[in-house]
């Protein structure tokens, strides 16, 4: 009979202790778990997509809030430039690809982006080979009120190629925000799901969009008596709400993002930097907290290990004399009280571990549609190999101080009374 | 053909056990013997010494002065851990109070005690240990935990026990004073039968004269522990 099924004898002989001390450090080993992974994986996600572009110009206002609207479908817009300014950026030779941006309206919450289909062509900067964007079916909008949806889209609002929908005014789904039926849009394209923001988005034409608040324009102009100024086209006062840039050389990124502010009346923000920044400011010290309270969490399922086993040793004294008795060598008896400790860490790891990541696995809809992050739940990086380690460390240094107590005792002592 | 060595051989042995009420108390013991395969009991009162000298025959207790033989081998130059595996190889233990692992199956004892007493072959444990079960009459109780057992059968399966790794001497601590006297008689006899089967020495320590009178030797253990004064310590 073999040390592993003595010490798990032992454990399942006092089951109850056993299984809330396992719980114990379950429940502390899957917050590690779970906290870590998101770490990892929204961060990933936040930066890998930031990382796609160099620039994202827009209105004067705040860079982050420019970067959550025109990259993430996040936070309300800093206002829109002239078409002109995404012409220029177009123009300029230090520019590889300038992508406009129209925002004003949405589907059900999905918000409507007016753009230009070289948006699709874009490759992923981690691998150049792989397109950005990619269709699951239909293709790219030709014409105006072609709509192409994201995956998240479609599969909620229940959108098939060929359908029909209209926008509704405004970012947001608002009671009484009016719906513009006259311009119905129909699904040509649906997008592969990539696990970033585009997998929440509509895209279509910009004139689509110029059209549509053209008209409401015109409406409130005649309202006014105003007279008419015209197509959209035919206009020198067309907008963008953002421009996403990406330069030929990414080490142009903040003297391009300085040029832009100093020269122009829009501003220039670093994708990476802002999400950065809101990392670090942000969600960093969450992280942290989070992490401390795990970390408080496994060190008091180690002092239960500690205590339980101290007990169990002081009641089994009686069981390790007898063991002695039988030819134990004290190291055994040491060996034997430290695999109860190894054991009961190594199950609460993995029934931690399971909790976390089948949580998170469970959860996996949800923080893809409400975050647009697509997580490897069953991932576990090094820093998390890591952290587990140290709960197993923590464990095995709690099974040491009933394994030395019952080591230095004397068989004698406890023989003397059977 | 060479003649066994003794299963015991105790010559001017000497312990001090601790203090009380200011006398110094020893053990001390000249000569004892116990050939092999033989049977002996220890009487005695409630303090006499025999558990002291059962301790000091299963090296759980080191000898300050004189040597102590068991099947040859004089334990005091053991290490620790060399006294523990010649324990568990040489020697066979059953208690008053059975002393078998609650947690553990009536086989599963059997083989904590060979698993510790390392004198059979891994693969031939099992056999071994289900023989000697069957053997004691507890065939059908294999899997039984300590809990669901009578104090006879619990008694049955701690002489297995102390049997499974053949030892050469088998140290009873009054293995028959929790039983009542028919079960007692049962256990007595079951014991001495599976010694002689196993060819292993006996030293039972008992307060029952009926019962020390059936083995072939007595051993009064009276006048093994001495009380020497401080005075007298000084001299």
């Amino acid at each position: 009979m073999s040390l592993w099924r003595m010490a798990w004898r032992y454990l399942w002989a006092r089951a109850l202790v056993t299984v809330l001390t396992l719980t114990g450090i379950a429940l502390g080993t899957s917050l590690i778990c779970s906290v870590l992974t998101l770490r990892r994986e929204s961060e990933a996600g936040f930066l890998q997509e930031s990382g796609q572009f160099d620039l994202a110009v827009g209105a004067k206002g705040s860079p982050l809030q420019l970067v959550l609207s025109s990259i993430y479908q996040l936070d309300v817009p800093t206002g829109n430039i002239p078409y002109t300014r995404y012409e220029a950026l177009r123009d300029d030779k230090r520019i590889a690809s300038a992508i406009p941006l129209g925002l004003g309206d949405n589907f059900q919450g999905y918000r409507i982006v007016g753009t230009e289909d070289k948006l699709f062509s874009l490759t992923d900067r981690k691998d150049p080979q792989k397109r950005l964007y990619q269709l699951a079916g239909g293709r790219l909008f030709q014409t105006d009120f072609e709509a192409v949806i994201g995956a998240q889209v479609a599969r909620r609002a229940g959108l098939k190629l060929g359908d029909s929908f209209v926008g509704t005014h405004g970012l947001v789904v608002t009671a009484g925000s009016s719906e513009h039926t006259d311009f119905p849009y129909k699904v040509v394209g649906i997008l592969a799901p990539n696990g970033s923001s585009f997998d929440r988005a509509i895209y279509v034409t910009l004139p689509s969009v110029w059209r549509i608040h053209d008209k409401e324009t015109e409406v409130h102009k005649k309202l006014a008596g105003v007279e008419s100024s015209g197509g959209p086209a035919a206009r020198n006062d067309a907008e963008v709400t953002a421009v996403l840039v990406r330069l030929k050389a990414v080490g142009l990124r903040l003297w391009m993002a300085q040029e832009i502010q100093k020269r122009t009346e829009s501003m220039a923000a670093i994708p990476v930097n802002e999400m950065l920044r809101l990392y670090q400011q942000v969600l960093g010290p969450m992280q942290r907290v989070l992490l401390g309270v795990a970390a408080l969490v496994v060190v008091v399922s180690a002092l239960s290990i500690t205590a339980t086993l101290y007990q169990s040793a002081e009641r089994r004294r009686r069981d390790l004399a007898v063991m002695r008795a039988l030819g134990a060598h004290p190291r055994e008896i040491f060996a034997l009280v430290v695999l109860e400790a190894l054991l009961l860490s190594l199950l609460g790891l993995s029934a931690g571990w399971l909790i976390g990541h089948g949580g998170l696995a469970l959860a996996g809809p949800y923080l893809s549609d409400s975050l647009g992050i697509s997580v490897s739940f069953w991932t576990t990086d090094r820093l998390e190999w890591l952290a587990l380690a140290a709960v197993a460390g923590g464990g095995l240094l709690a099974g040491l101080l009933p394994a030395v107590l019952a080591y230095r005792r004397e068989p004698v002592t406890d023989l003397a009374s059977i | 053909m060479s003649a066994l060595p003794p299963a015991v051989e105790i010559s001017n042995c000497g312990l001090r056990l601790g203090i009380a009420a200011g006398a110094v108390v020893t053990f001390k013991l000249e000569y004892f013997q116990l050939d092999a395969g033989g049977e002996v009991a220890l009487t005695g009162p409630s303090g006499c010494g025999k558990s002291t000298l059962l301790n000091l025959v299963a090296g759980l207790r080191r000898s300050h002065e004189g040597r102590i033989c068991v099947q040859g081998t004089d334990l005091k130059p053991l290490s620790s851990s060399g006294l523990d595996a010649f324990r568990g190889r040489t020697m066979g233990f059953v208690f008053q109070s059975f002393n078998l692992l609650e947690g553990f199956s009536a086989l599963e004892n059997v083989l904590v005690g060979m698993r510790f007493g390392r004198s059979c072959p891994h693969a031939k444990r099992r056999a071994r240990a289900v023989a000697l079960l069957e053997r004691v009459g507890l065939q059908r109780r294999l899997d039984s935990l300590p809990g669901r057992l009578s104090v006879g059968e619990r008694q049955r399966v701690a002489i297995a026990r102390a049997l499974a790794n053949r030892p050469a001497l088998l140290l009873a601590d009054e293995p028959t004073g929790a039983l009542d006297p028919t079960t007692a008689e049962a256990v007595f006899g079951l014991i001495r039968e599976v010694c002689r089967e196993e060819q292993c020495a006996l030293i039972l320590v008992t307060h029952d004269l009926e019962l020390a009178a059936q083995l072939p030797r007595q051993f009064d253990c009276r006048g093994l522990i001495h009380h020497v004064s401080g005075s007298e310590v000084a001299r």
